[in-house]
């Protein structure tokens, strides 16, 4: 009886313990979880304030970036006219400097021409007279000197043409004559002449 | 050695190798089985040379029917053709059969002898003959003459006709 006693008074002691153990354990989850959610707030806390420090920073630097850009725009437009009514006055400055330029050099070019042909014409008359000159005399040495030669070598040539025509018209006509004659002859008169050919040959102991 | 007359066989050179060569067949079947001399030589020279040569058999008492005889005659035949004198005739025309004819028939009446002729044909002689015979050559033909005529022409008279007037250079310009 009394170990049953203490058997249950054990249980018991146990069980109290179990029950403030988890009455503890329980206080304590409760406490971790009040910290979290603090340690939550204050999170969410900084991240909201940093988000809308960025975002004012963000608005800021467009806000300036803008103004900056029309700024440049509008020097960018400035320069660009700047530029162009400078490069229309260079251009009819240019245009006016070329054309007094072309004239001075056109009328100069003119007088200079007409200086030139003058001249030319002037030293061209007198060349051709010198020609002229010089022609006649190279011609009249022609005929005094080298025509006599000429004609004397042209009649030498004449010669020897008409010996060498000569002979190739001998040529001809004897070879023509042959072949006419041979032809002409009639066979027995041909077999006649050789049979004389024969007793001439004969004569002469030709067969001997 | 006695003279055989084969002109009735051959004129030229040309021929009488041909013959020759003939006789050569003949005399090859001579002794053969079944030889028959009138049938050999009709098949080797023809009817005419045939009876010609039959007709020189009889001429010479050779019995045809005498192979050895034969034989000795054919042979005798062959050494007459390699004796017989060479002519070379070089003439002016293209000399026909009756003309060969006539030229071998001049050789045997004039000079009793019969020859065999190398004929060669050269128009340029005009007319005549030159003529080659043991060894020796003689030109009969009339281009020599020819020749000489030509060149004993009159020769042909030249103009020569110079100019005497020349040109002026009283008239010479130049430029405008």
């Amino acid at each position: 009886m009394l170990l049953t006693l203490s058997i249950l008074a054990t249980l018991a002691c146990i069980f109290i313990f179990l029950a403030y153990s988890f009455i503890s354990l329980r206080s304590r989850e409760k406490q971790v979880e009040k910290k979290e959610n603090a340690i939550d707030s204050n999170y969410h806390h900084v991240v909201d304030d940093a988000l809308s420090k960025e975002r004012k920073i963000l608005d800021d630097a467009t806000q300036e970036a803008d103004q900056i850009i029309t700024g440049a725009q509008y020097l960018t437009h400035n320069s660009k006219e700047e530029v162009h009514d400078a490069i229309r006055s260079l251009v009819a400055d240019i245009q006016k400097e070329g054309a007094t330029i072309a004239h001075t050099f056109t009328s100069e070019y003119t007088n200079s021409l007409n200086t030139l042909s003058g001249q030319s014409l002037a030293q061209f008359q007198t060349i051709m007279t010198t020609l002229e000159s010089g022609l006649k005399k190279q011609i009249q040495d022609f005929h005094q000197s080298l025509l006599p030669q000429v004609e004397k070598e042209l009649q030498e040539y004449k010669k020897a043409r008409m010996q060498q025509i000569d002979a190739a018209v001998v040529t001809i006509v004897q070879k023509a004559s042959q072949e006419i004659f041979n032809k002409s002859l009639p066979l027995a008169d041909h077999q006649n002449i050789v049979i004389e050919s024969l007793e001439k040959a004969k004569k002469e102991g030709v067969f001997d | 050695m006695e003279t055989i007359d084969l002109s009735d066989f051959f004129i030229t050179k040309a021929e009488a190798n041909a013959f020759s060569q003939h006789l050569t067949k003949i005399f090859d079947t001579i002794y053969t089985a079944h030889f028959d001399l009138e049938k050999s030589l009709m098949q080797e020279l023809g009817m005419q040379k045939k009876e010609a040569l039959i007709k020189l058999l009889r001429e010479n008492k050779v019995q045809d029917s005498s192979i050895p005889a034969l034989q000795e005659f054919l042979k005798k035949i062959q050494d007459s053709i390699a004796t017989l004198p060479l002519v070379t005739l070089t003439i002016a025309f293209e000399p026909t059969n009756e003309t060969l004819k006539a030229f071998s028939q001049w050789f045997l009446f004039t000079l009793k002898k019969q020859v065999i002729f190398d004929i060669h044909v050269d128009t340029s002689l005009v007319a005549g003959a030159t003529i080659t015979a043991n060894g020796k050559f003689k030109d009969y033909s009339l281009k020599a003459l020819f020749e000489k005529t030509i060149e004993e022409k009159p020769p042909i008279q030249q103009q020569t006709a110079t100019p005497t007037l020349h040109q002026s250079t009283e008239h010479v310009t130049l430029g405008r």
